[in-house]
Parts: structure tokens; C-alpha cells; sequence
């Protein structure tokens, strides 16, 4: 019986473990420093948004290809999890079109004609007409929001009625993971979803990996029925403007920053007026046409996206004896490429089990 | 900068209010950790102790830390508590779940500063113009986010615990109007080692609503509440008329309750109210109970035949009584021990010794060799799990019987049970070695974590080298200890070292005394399997087929002969062996079936199909799961579907010479 154990329990190693346990004779552990419910500097998933606006260039698109399908059906389906349908837009800026449009965040968002106009829903350009001032063209499609405060705690219920099994730990090696299977028995295979800790894990200490921060206004105004994004703003290449309002009460959410290296847990307040500006800007309907006085704000948050140099890693490798499947470094596309990420993880780890073992 | 313009006491119009619990909570909430009282730091009396402790000059040192330094890899921190870090984004998350403060925060802050200089409430935890202006020049103050790595395993558990317990015995000292005011503590394990999500989150989400409104964190002296609350009154009369009126019926309540005639009755009959419940909350917390949101009672799809552990990490598994085949013939035997015993040293079929062996401890339960020839049978016919139950049977009849101590040994560390195999060894050398390491001082299964099963692994091992310096080398070498020693090295993945004790077990073995020498395939098989995991793999079938030629019948070594195949890419070969294999297990040969008319004296019964039933119970699944993964990998889907468990070998006769 194939032992498993997942290290992290943030949305990838989560929807690692549900993938996993839907194998009936896999027996999955979770074991985790952080849990959902709990709000840390080192655990990002809460932090995030979070929502689908693709990020990768058509060939590195195979993850959130993948994912999509499974998080469109969840919130047509599943209202319990947390993610409900929301219209996104894109905006191009007159001002980044001769960067072609390539924003901080991302790739391929905001590429003119992009890969993803087949894949989300009704996809179309916006007419002139729609544009506010300073866009030079925009693009929008049916996407969904996650309210991440529900969702994760919704995986973890996911997960338990399948089986697994949750373990608080918090580990210095990699491998001492392969000892913490709830069976007792050594794991026959470690998946490593530490994300932005992949840089101090011992056995890991993946030196390319590092923060992009990003610093967040959740407020109770509702700025229906677009969740929007810039390709760029003026107040800095390191500072974004997106707003996208999470389902189930989950409030909406005003963003941001990408700031590559930085590790301040709290909110900046500067950062966070320009921020409440800039959503404004974007959403007038948001304080009814009043500044940002009328923002009735739940919480500034900060989280801190982990940003691996050549992308996400997505392998097996044995450490110290132990078959480990690593599956960290998604920066800003975590909830996006989740299951088709989980999906890859899976494919190495039927790999490895397909190896059979020697009898003494 | 507008932000400064906008930040007056107008609360309504401060957006950046709520950066009073990012801000403010940061040292305050740390100290109550450091102090080790629980993840609450909301309540009053804990914030009165925290001025002027050394964690306060080390904190201040992280404070000023530059944002942008890399984090400390995790493997050089010092240890719980070794070096003391700065969470401040712990408090986001509690001061989330505590009610946010409304917006009449503003109105308080002036009241709350009135209220906590009779807390001692650390300075700088109000967010005013004044203060910002100070953040700013601190530049991006608290960078630091590498935190103390928690004590792991049970420690922290039980210091997360005794925090717990000790705010119940804290609170008697607080109003009981307070706690009206005041969300429920928050019952957050932060590193329980059952840390179960489903536990966790109904206390939460009681206490978000009820917090919300009331959920300012207003400590109140006993006698003096009175004299504050009637100051909170008076600058709620300041407040903007807007706001006033969306707490009125929150403070009208409170009014009454305050107010009334029987103020302080109603009052004391709530803080007993309040108790109590916190009390029934409390006890919710003591370990017992989290075996019920234990997730490992869930899911029975997921429970293996094995049985599960009782969730400790390092735990024995727990082993279910042996599964007699059905129908036995040898049931009819005089003497099933002996027929057994024949079949095994004649060579002949493993299946049929295993079934005169079942036949013998079911006419005599306690017959002790009967159990240990009948796991040893079952290993060598890759019956892993049958074998362990007959073995841990006969352990129950005598608990230091060599023979099932160390095949027990290599049945776990086969299946992956590394710390029970170590545990076992011990306990072995204690019977055979006490000089080496005496029965009382054995390794208890009690204490284990995930570190000390390399402590258990590397201190048995040591055990084994000095009982193995006591015959050096010669004619007097135990091959049993050279063994136990390629067991642990193989645990440990130290092949070049288990290579070399297996061989010296095979020598001397070969030179030994009957009984060892009986056990030389054995040997060849092991060190088989130890070549073939270190990537050896001609090696491995030499080995392998040392072994065969000594005893043909030898599923185990036919089996792992399959998996070398597979590993060098021969996977007809590969096929042809596991078939091989499943053909001993699935029909009694030739011999086998005329023994079994023998047995039965000639008489009509023993027709082939009754003898087949005989093999129903104890099914090698890996024989046939390896099998479907070589049809799978073959490319040969159709073959690959027709292997399900019970399969008869014959039909794939035509394709495969076996």
C-alpha cells in the first residue's frame, strides 16, 4: 500500500493530498508547520486573492490549463468550497504598450491575443467604448474567484473524509518527513509543497527561490460585477492595481504589490493608501464616487508569493534515501495551477511506485 | 503626504484604523508568547509582566533588522526559543479573528489609553499621527519574519496545553464584564501534534459573531469598572453622531447590564456563566479527546489489512491474527509438524509445507516451532503478511525466540516498518548477546520522535558491532549477528556494508553447523536483494540464482529474480519468473498432488479442484501487482487487465515459457 506523505499545507499541498487520497489505496499524511485557520508571515495561501487570470506563455501553460477545468466545476457545483464565477478584465495600458504589456505579476496576462481566449469563458476584446481613459485595449472572460478562507479549510475537509490524515510539525530536513506517515511505516514517497520555505528546508535549500510580496486591502464595499487588473500602474514597476471580490462574504479583495526580495510581514500604510487609490480609480462604484474615506476596511494583509527564478519545480529527486516529489515556487499562479500541478506530482509519483522493491 | 492629513481621531474617516493590530500587536502578543502563556494576548493581565525581560533587548535588536535579508535556514536555528524571532504576523491573523475594531475604534483609542495605563499596556500600541510618523522613520520596522522553530513533537503540545489550561486559573482575577466584552480565548493549539482542522474551527466561528461590536478588548478592574465604563460613556457622547448610533444597541445592552439594580449580581451570575463555559471549553482541550478528531478513525476505505497505528509517530503496527486456509488436507494427517517439516527440507512446494504447518498449530495452538517454521514458510513463499502474523504468534507463546525475532526483523524492514525492525533487533541481541546489551535496558516504543529513530537505528547498530568483535572472524563468526548487522545497514541504505556482512554470513554459514547451513539460500537471497537495491543488478540475479539452484521452490527469490529483470529491462524475462511464481502458489505440483492423494489415502475426495480451493486465504498481492505493472510497462494493456488476484498462471502460458 503506497505510503505517502505531503510536507506543507498551503493550496498546492493540500490538492496534492486530495488528489492522492482519491486513490483508494494511497494512505496520505499531510504533515505541516501551518495550517489553514492559521494567518503567519510563512504560510502565503491565505494571503492570496485569489482567482484565475492566466499568467504562463503558451508553453509553460500546461499547469493552468489543467486546473481550470476542476475550479470552473467547483464553483458552478460546489458553492461549499468557497470559489464562485466571477467576469475578469484586463486592461492594457497606453503607457506598457511598448514593453508589450509584459507586467510585473506575470507573462502572458496581458499579451494581446493570448492563449487563454479559448479556455475561459466568453472570452472577448472590449469595444473602445468600454475602455476608461489611459487603456489602449482590454480583454474579458469568465473566470472564477476563490475566497481562500473558506476554500482551504474546505480541502482539508476534502481530505479528511477521504483518509488522510493531518500532522503539525514543523521540520529542519526534508526527509525526516519519509518517518511521519500516520501508518508507522517509512514513506515511500515525500511530496514537497513548502513553498517559499523550499529556501531553508534542509535537503531542499533552494537558494532561487524568494518572496515577491504582496500587500493586500480586504474591505466590505463590493465592487461588482468585474474583477479587474492593470497591466501596470504609476506609483512604481514594483506596485499593482487589482481588485477582485471573493465569494461567500468573503469581502474584496484590493491589491497590490510584487515586490521581489522583500520580507516585511506588515502592511505598509504608504503602500496601502495607494493601493485604496488606485482600486477607487479603477472602481468608482466602490465608495459610490467618495475617496477613500469610504473604504470600510476588514484587515491589510500581506503575503508573500513564492518566487522561484526558473519557475516552478516540479520533479522527483532522492534525498537521503527517501523519493522525494518536489512541488514549490508557483509565485502568483498557486490556486491556478493547483490541480494541474497536483496532477504532474501524481504522474512522478506512479513513477516511482511502479518500481518494485526487493525482498531481503 | 495625504495620509497624515486624513489621520485624525475621526474614525470614519481613518482608513488606516485598522492598523492598530498589525502595528500594536507585534511586541505585545510576542511577549505572551515568549512568556509562554498561549496564543490569547488580548487579556489584560498577561501584558502586565512583560516590561524589562532579556527577550525584550533581542526583539528590539530584530525589530530594527533590515527587510530583505534572507531567512536563516532551518536546520542552524538554535532550537525552540534559540533564537528568538519576531511573529507579529501571528497577531494579524488573532486580532482578525478577535473582532475587528469597529469604527468607533477611534473614539476609544483615547479612552483605551486611560484604561490600559492601569494594564501597564506596553507603549506605542496605539496607532496615532505621532506613531506613524515614527514607523516611518524606523523605515519598514520588524522585517525579520524567521521565527523560533516550535518545540517539536509532544513538547510543544503540552507547552501549548499548559498555556491553555493556565488562563482558566489566570481569569478569576478579571470582571466577569470583561469577558461579556471580550470573544471567548481562542483554543489554538499552534503546534498540536493532532491539530485537526475539524476541531479547530467551531470554536472559531463562535466567536467571530459574538466578538464583533463587543469585541474591543476593554480590561476592567473590579471595583473600578464602574468609574471606567462611565468614562467610555462620556467619549462615546464625542463620537460622530453616525457612528454613536450604530453602537447604541450594543451599549444600551451593556448599559443594562451595568445599570442595573442588581448590577453587580447580574454580573457575578455571568462571570459563573462565563466560567463554566469556559471551563466545558477547556476540558475539550485534553489530549484524549483529540483521538476522536484523530483523522486516522476516518475513512475505512483507507485502512490496509494491516490495521492501522495508533497515529504515533515510530508506532508498531498493529498485527491481526493469522488466516487459516479453509479447506487442509493435512487436517486429516497424524503428524502435519513432520510432513511439514520434509516438504521444507526436501525443497518441495512452500505452499504445501506452509498448509502442513497451519494443519499442526491448529490441532496444537501452542506449538511453538510449528508457528516459527510456518512464518518462516510463508516469507520464503512471499507471503510477507502471513508470515508476520505467525511470527508475532509465535512471539506470544515465547517472547525471545530467536528465529521469529529476526525474521520478524526482515519481514518489517521489508514492508517499511523501519523502527519496529530496529526495535526487534535489540531485543533479539538481548536474548542472544545479554553481555552485549542486558533485557532491561531496551529502546521502549513510548518515546519516539522522527529524530530518535536515527538515534535508535545508530545505537543498535553499535550493539550489534561490539557483540560482533566478540568472535571477530573464523570459525566461531555468528553468521545470525553478521545478519542483523546487513538488516541495519540495509535500513539505512549502507549497501556496500550490508553486502559485506551478508557475504561474511554466507561463509561462515556454509562452514557451519547444519542448521546454518540450512539457511544458506536464505543468505543468497539477501544479499540478492541488498545488491540489486544498489543498483547491482547482474549481480543481484547471480545471487538470485544461487539461490534457486539450492532451492528451486523458492518463491521469494524467484520473485525478486522478476523484479532484476524488470530493473534491466528483460521484462518477458521478468514475466516469465513472476509467472513462475504464481504457478507454485496456484496449483500443488505434480508431487504436491499425488502427496495430498497419499495423504488422503486415495480415497475419492482429493480431486484437483478441491485441492485448489486449498489456497484461497493469504494471497501474495505483490506477485500479481508486479506482474500488471510488467504487462503495463510490456505495453500489453490486454495482459495487464486479465491480472486480477486469483488469477490461474496457465493462461498465460502461450506467450510465456514458465
Amino acid at each position: 500500500m503506497p505510503t505517502i506523505v505531503v510536507l506543507g499545507a498551503g493550496v498546492s499541498g493540500l490538492t496534492c493530498a486530495l488528489q492522492l487520497a482519491k486513490r483508494k489505496e494511497h494512505a496520505v499524511t499531510v504533515v505541516a508547520k501551518h495550517m489553514p485557520g492559521d494567518y503567519d508571515i510563512e504560510y502565503t495561501s491565505p494571503w492570496a486573492g485569489a482567482n484565475v487570470l492566466p499568467m504562463a506563455l503558451e508553453e509553460t501553460s500546461r499547469w493552468e490549463r489543467r486546473s481550470w477545468p476542476e475550479l470552473r466545476r467547483l464553483a458552478i457545483e460546489v458553492p461549499e468550497s468557497g470559489i464562485h464565477l466571477q467576469k475578469a478584465r484586463v486592461l492594457r495600458r497606453i503607457k506598457d504598450e511598448e514593453a508589450a504589456f509584459k507586467g510585473s505579476l506575470s507573462d502572458g496576462l496581458f499579451v494581446v491575443d493570448p492563449w487563454y481566449k479559448t479556455m475561459m469563458d466568453d472570452f472577448r476584446e472590449l469595444d473602445t467604448s468600454e475602455l476608461p481613459a489611459g487603456i489602449r485595449s482590454g480583454c474579458e472572460f469568465g473566470s472564477v474567484c476563490i475566497n481562500t478562507a473558506v476554500y482551504l479549510p474546505w480541502l482539508v475537509g476534502q481530505c479528511a473524509a477521504r483518509g488522510v490524515v493531518f500532522k503539525r510539525a514543523a521540520l529542519k530536513h526534508v526527509s525526516e518527513a519519509a518517518a511521519l506517515s500516520h501508518t508507522g511505516r517509512r514513506a515511500d514517497v515525500v511530496v514537497n509543497a513548502s513553498g517559499l520555505q523550499a529556501c531553508r528546508l534542509g535537503g531542499v535549500m533552494d537558494a532561487t527561490v524568494q518572496p515577491a510580496r504582496g500587500q493586500t486591502v480586504l474591505v466590505r464595499n463590493e465592487a461588482s460585477p468585474h474583477m479587474m487588473v492593470l497591466s501596470g500602474c504609476d506609483d512604481g514597476d514594483d506596485e499593482m492595481a487589482y481588485t477582485m471580490a471573493r465569494g461567500v462574504g468573503g469581502g474584496t479583495i484590493l491589491g497590490g504589490t510584487y515586490q521581489k526580495g522583500n520580507w516585511d510581514p506588515n502592511p505598509d500604510p504608504s503602500i496601502a493608501v495607494r493601493i485604496m487609490k488606485r482600486a477607487v480609480d479603477l472602481h468608482p462604484a466602490l465608495t459610490g464616487g467618495r475617496g477613500i474615506e469610504a473604504l470600510d476596511i476588514i484587515r491589510h494583509g500581506v503575503g508573500l508569493r513564492p518566487l522561484r527564478a526558473a519557475g516552478v519545480r516540479l520533479e522527483s529527486e532522492r534525498i537521503d534515501g527517501t523519493c522525494v516529489v518536489h512541488n514549490y515556487g508557483h509565485a502568483g499562479w498557486g490556486y491556478q495551477g493547483s490541480y494541474g500541478c497536483a496532477e504532474g506530482v501524481l504522474e512522478l509519483i506512479d513513477e516511482e511506485l511502479a518500481k518494485p522493491k526487493s525482498k531481503l | 503626504m495625504s495620509f497624515l492629513g486624513s489621520a485624525e481621531c475621526s474614525t470614519a474617516g481613518n482608513p488606516l484604523s485598522q492598523f492598530t493590530k498589525h502595528v500594536q500587536d507585534d511586541k505585545s502578543l510576542q511577549h505572551d508568547r515568549l512568556v509562554g502563556r498561549g496564543p490569547n494576548g488580548s487579556l489584560g493581565s498577561f501584558r502586565s509582566q512583560t516590561r524589562g525581560t532579556p527577550q525584550d533587548e533581542m526583539m528590539n535588536g530584530f525589530l530594527h533588522q533590515s527587510p530583505g535579508l534572507p531567512e536563516m535556514p532551518l536546520e542552524q536555528q538554535a532550537g525552540p526559543m534559540g533564537n528568538l524571532h519576531i511573529d507579529p504576523n501571528h497577531a494579524v491573523h488573532l486580532r482578525a479573528k478577535s473582532a475587528s475594531p469597529p469604527q468607533w475604534a477611534g473614539d476609544f483609542q483615547s479612552t483605551q489609553m486611560a484604561m490600559e495605563s492601569a494594564f501597564n499596556a506596553p507603549p506605542g500600541t496605539q496607532f496615532s499621527p505621532d506613531e506613524f510618523a515614527k514607523f516611518q522613520q524606523m523605515g519598514a520596522p520588524g522585517a525579520s519574519v524567521s521565527r523560533s522553530s516550535p518545540m517539536p513533537g509532544a513538547a510543544a503540545a503540552g507547552m501549548m496545553g499548559g498555556g491553555m489550561m493556565g488562563m482558566g486559573g489566570m481569569n478569576s482575577s478579571m470582571g466577569g464584564m470583561s469577558y461579556g466584552m471580550m470573544q471567548r480565548p481562542m483554543y489554538q493549539p499552534m503546534t498540536s501534534m493532532y491539530g485537526q482542522q475539524a476541531h479547530m474551527q467551531p470554536p472559531q466561528q463562535q466567536q467571530e459573531p459574538e466578538g464583533k461590536g463587543k469585541g474591543k478588548v476593554v480590561e476592567l478592574d473590579d471595583t473600578k469598572w464602574e468609574e471606567q465604563f462611565a468614562q467610555m460613556e462620556l467619549h462615546d457622547q464625542d463620537a460622530k453622531p453616525d457612528e454613536a448610533l450604530a453602537m447604541e444597541p450594543e451599549l444600551n445592552a451593556m448599559d443594562e447590564q451595568l445599570h442595573s439594580e442588581t448590577g453587580h449580581g447580574d454580573f457575578e451570575s455571568i462571570w459563573r456563566g462565563l466560567q463554566a463555559e469556559r471551563e466545558a471549553m477547556a476540558d475539550l482541550d485534553v489530549e484524549e479527546d483529540f483521538s476522536k478528531f484523530d483523522s486516522s478513525n476516518f475513512g475505512g476505505d483507507n485502512l490496509n489489512e494491516w490495521g492501522l497505528t495508533n497515529g504515533r509517530i515510530g508506532a508498531d503496527p498493529i498485527i491481526q491474527e493469522y488466516l487459516f486456509e479453509e479447506e487442509n488436507m493435512f487436517q486429516a494427517a497424524n503428524s502435519p509438524f513432520q510432513e511439514g517439516v520434509r516438504i521444507m527440507t526436501e525443497g518441495g512446494n512452500l505452499s504445501l509445507a506452509a498448509l502442513a504447518f497451519e494443519a499442526a498449530v491448529q490441532k496444537n495452538p501452542d506449538h511453538l516451532d510449528a508457528w516459527v517454521y510456518l512464518g518462516s514458510a510463508q516469507a520464503q513463499n512471499e507471503k510477507e503478511e502471513a508470515a508476520i502474523r505467525a511470527l508475532e504468534h509465535a512471539l506470544k507463546i515465547d517472547p525471545n525466540n530467536l528465529a521469529s525475532l529476526m525474521g520478524l526483523a526482515v519481514s518489517y524492514t521489508n514492508e517499511g516498518y523501519d523502527s519496529t525492525a530496529y526495535r526487534t533487533l535489540e531485543r533479539w541481541l538481548s536474548v542472544r548477546y545479554p553481555q552485549v546489551i542486558a533485557p532491561e535496558n531496551l529502546s521502549s516504543a513510548a518515546d519516539l520522535g522522527f529524530t530518535d529513530r536515527a538515534q535508535l537505528h545508530d545505537r543498535v547498530t553499535t550493539l550489534f558491532l561490539n557483540a560482533a568483535r566478540l568472535a571477530p572472524d573464523g570459525d566461531h563468526m555468528d553468521p545470525d549477528v553478521q545478519v542483523g548487522l546487513g538488516v541495519l545497514f540495509y535500513g539505512a541504505e549502507d549497501y556496500d556494508k550490508a553486502v559485506d556482512c551478508f557475504q561474511a554470513a554466507l561463509h561462515s554459514s556454509e562452514l557451519g553447523t547444519s542448521n546454518q547451513r540450512e539457511q544458506v539460500h536464505l543468505l543468497w537471497n539477501r544479499l540478492g536483494a541488498t545488491l540489486a537495491n544498489s543498483g547491482r543488478s547482474e549481480e543481484a540475479i547471480a545471487a538470485y540464482e544461487k539461490a534457486l539452484a539450492i532451492h528451486p521452490n523458492f518463491v521469494r527469490a524467484r520473485y525478486n529474480l522478476g523484479v532484476s529483470c524488470i530493473n534491466i529491462g528483460c521484462h518477458a524475462e521478468a514475466a516469465g519468473h513472476l509467472l513462475a511464481a504464481l504457478d507454485m502458489h496456484k496449483s500443488v505440483e505434480k508431487s504436491g498432488r499425488e502427496k495430498a492423494r497419499e495423504l488422503l489415502g486415495g480415497d475419492g475426495d482429493a480431486t484437483d479442484s478441491h485441492i485448489e480451493a486449498m489456497m484461497t486465504q493469504n494471497r501474495s498481492t505483490t506477485l500479481y501487482d508486479t506482474l500488471r505493472r510488467v504487462f503495463t510497462q510490456m505495453g500489453r494493456r490486454d495482459l495487464a487487465e486479465k491480472v486480477v488476484v486469483g488469477v490461474d498462471p496457465d493462461i498465460f502460458r502461450g506467450e510465456f515459457d514458465f
